[in-house]
């Protein structure tokens, strides 16, 4: 129905591509401006390989852990980051949209979320370790436990935050409380939750990654701790490098599902 | 149905806010009306007499404080999806087509997938929204938002319909053919209508009866008769004894302003 007539609007989205390439411009400029002072600061021989390791030095370092890899990845990720952060998200959304939409559950629960939601999770490690040992059990609780405060808090806003005008709406065309918690409630909340579960999912990967520090025998943080107690920097940049493509592989899955079941929530581009 | 009957009663219905320290607002102060089966009744007056909150009273969106609202001669205790009701903000759900928003009140009600799409399709044929079955709200301009708005309010087959501002954010030509799209809808489905507007051409040109009302006491100044006759147009808008309607509107709320 939109009737655009008017020149000057017609010729808006040719400026705003040629800005875009400027921009794309602009971001493989800095790129490949670090990538060139990487490579002659450590051809040159200006800093030692034990702090900024040569482009050579990664390549040989990335073989040597190749075939382990594989194993990490698994222990890292499908033992440990998706279970947690499954647990978390669950049990964090159930309990946030419980506390919005009972008052009696918001009254037995919110002291404890009040209490807990300020505590870095990191700050519980000390006392996990005291009551179950440096294990499994206690690095599933950790990063279960950072989506889970993460998502709460979420939900919660999420469904408090549902416009009035909708639930009137369907109140006076029938809806049962049931129907209005089915129908709107959690339809309008989906945009919200998964913006939780991208943070939480980023958060899982630290969480995952400051359990392994504390003491594991597998996984990508424990790689790290091996490679700082060898002193390998190249070993170290190469396991970050495969953290982040892991966890931007994570995001991107979480973005094209919500760009799926979100398609009508209309969103601003990005400029 | 019979035109005598009662649809809507208010018995010296009054909505006082407390807003603590001992501060009240009236917002709706005695105000007693009957509107009759297949009735358009428009209620008009200055912003803040209390029109908006009379209408969520009626809903039970909001309960009196004093006096009582009887539908059909029963007071209602909750929501009832024999009043419905068209808002001024959207409120069409984003995350529905426009079919699906049509739809809501049927498929609430657990009727057959046939029979949800005919009723479904045949208001979607009264709006004009053909072609616009399977768009989400986010592509639709305001006035076809409100024509999904006004449609599935009707497809629900409310015997009171409560109509708050409905087009008052809408420009003056989208208004004025979505009045036109109304009066054709309320030709073919006889509801008795309660249309709550600052619009004085509004009023005359949908109303059977305009209610006036007031500020501070926030209560019914005057109720007055429109006597054009039916089906009505938007040229009925240049004729002198309409102006003469209009002008008279207009001295009662500024007499009631002053």
């Amino acid at each position: 129905m939109a009737t655009v007539d008017k020149p000057a609007v017609d010729s808006a989205p040719l400026l705003e591509r040629s800005r875009q390439s400027r921009d794309r411009l602009i971001s493989t400029l800095t790129l490949a401006l670090i990538l060139g002072v990487w490579i002659l600061v450590t051809s040159m021989k200006w800093v030692e390989p034990l702090f900024l390791p040569s482009p050579q030095h990664l390549w040989k370092a990335l073989n040597g852990l190749l075939p382990n890899l594989p194993g990490d990845i698994f222990a890292s990720l499908v033992r440990r980051i998706v279970p947690g952060f499954l647990i978390g998200v669950s049990l964090g959304t159930v309990l946030g949209v419980l506390m919005a939409m009972s008052r009696i559950g918001r009254a037995i629960f919110n002291p404890i979320v009040e209490i807990l939601r300020p505590l870095p999770p990191l700050a519980l490690i000390p006392l996990l370790i005291l009551w179950l040992g440096i294990g499994y059990i206690t690095q599933i609780l950790l990063i279960a436990y950072g989506s889970f405060i993460i998502m709460v808090v979420t939900a919660y806003e999420a469904v408090r935050n549902v416009p009035p005008i909708y639930i009137h709406a369907a109140t006076t065309l029938g809806a049962k409380p049931q129907q209005i918690f089915r129908r709107v409630i959690i339809p309008a909340i989906v945009p919200d939750i998964f913006s939780g579960i991208r943070v939480s999912a980023a958060a899982s990967f630290g969480y995952d990654v400051a359990a392994e520090l504390m003491g594991a025998m597998t996984g990508l943080g424990y790689r790290l701790v091996l490679a700082r107690r060898y002193l390998l920097t190249e070993n170290i940049i190469v396991i970050l490098v495969v953290i982040a493509l892991l966890s931007f592989a994570i995001d991107y899955l979480i973005r094209r599902a919500n760009a799926r079941i979100t398609r009508w929530k209309s969103r601003l581009e990005e400029k | 149905m019979n035109n005598n009957v009662e649809m809507i009663k208010l018995e010296h219905v009054s909505r006082v806010y407390d807003l603590g320290k001992g501060s009240r607002v009236v917002a709706v102060d005695d105000v007693s009306l009957s509107v009759y089966a297949e009735e358009f009744v428009c209620i008009v007056g200055p912003s803040g007499c209390g029109k908006s909150t009379l209408l969520y009273l009626i809903a039970c969106l909001d309960f009196p404080t004093s006096g009582q609202i009887l539908i059909e001669g029963q007071p209602l205790r909750a929501p009832n999806p024999r009043v419905g009701m068209v808002f001024q903000p959207d409120s069409v759900f984003p995350w529905l087509t426009v079919r699906r928003n049509i739809a809501f009140g049927p498929e609430l009600r657990g009727l057959s997938a046939e029979q949800v799409d005919q009723i479904a399709n045949s208001y979607i044929r009264m709006v004009g929204l053909e072609g616009f079955e399977d768009t989400l709200p986010r592509q639709l301009s305001g006035g076809m938002k409100k024509r999904v708005d006004v449609a599935r309010a009707f497809a629900n087959n409310p015997e009171i319909l409560l109509m708050d501002e409905p087009f008052g954010a809408l420009d003056a030509m989208t208004k004025e053919r979505l009045q036109l799209e109304l009066l054709r809808i309320w030709d073919n489905e006889r509801k008795t209508v309660l249309f709550v507007t600052h619009d004085l051409e509004e009023a005359l040109v949908l109303g059977s009866r305009v209610v006036v009302m007031e500020r501070a006491p926030n209560t019914i100044q005057t109720v007055i008769d429109v006597p054009f006759e039916r089906p009505r147009d938007l040229l009925l808008k240049t004729s002198a004894e309409f102006q003469q309607y209009r002008r008279m509107l207009w001295d009662m709320l500024h007499v009631s302003a002053r």
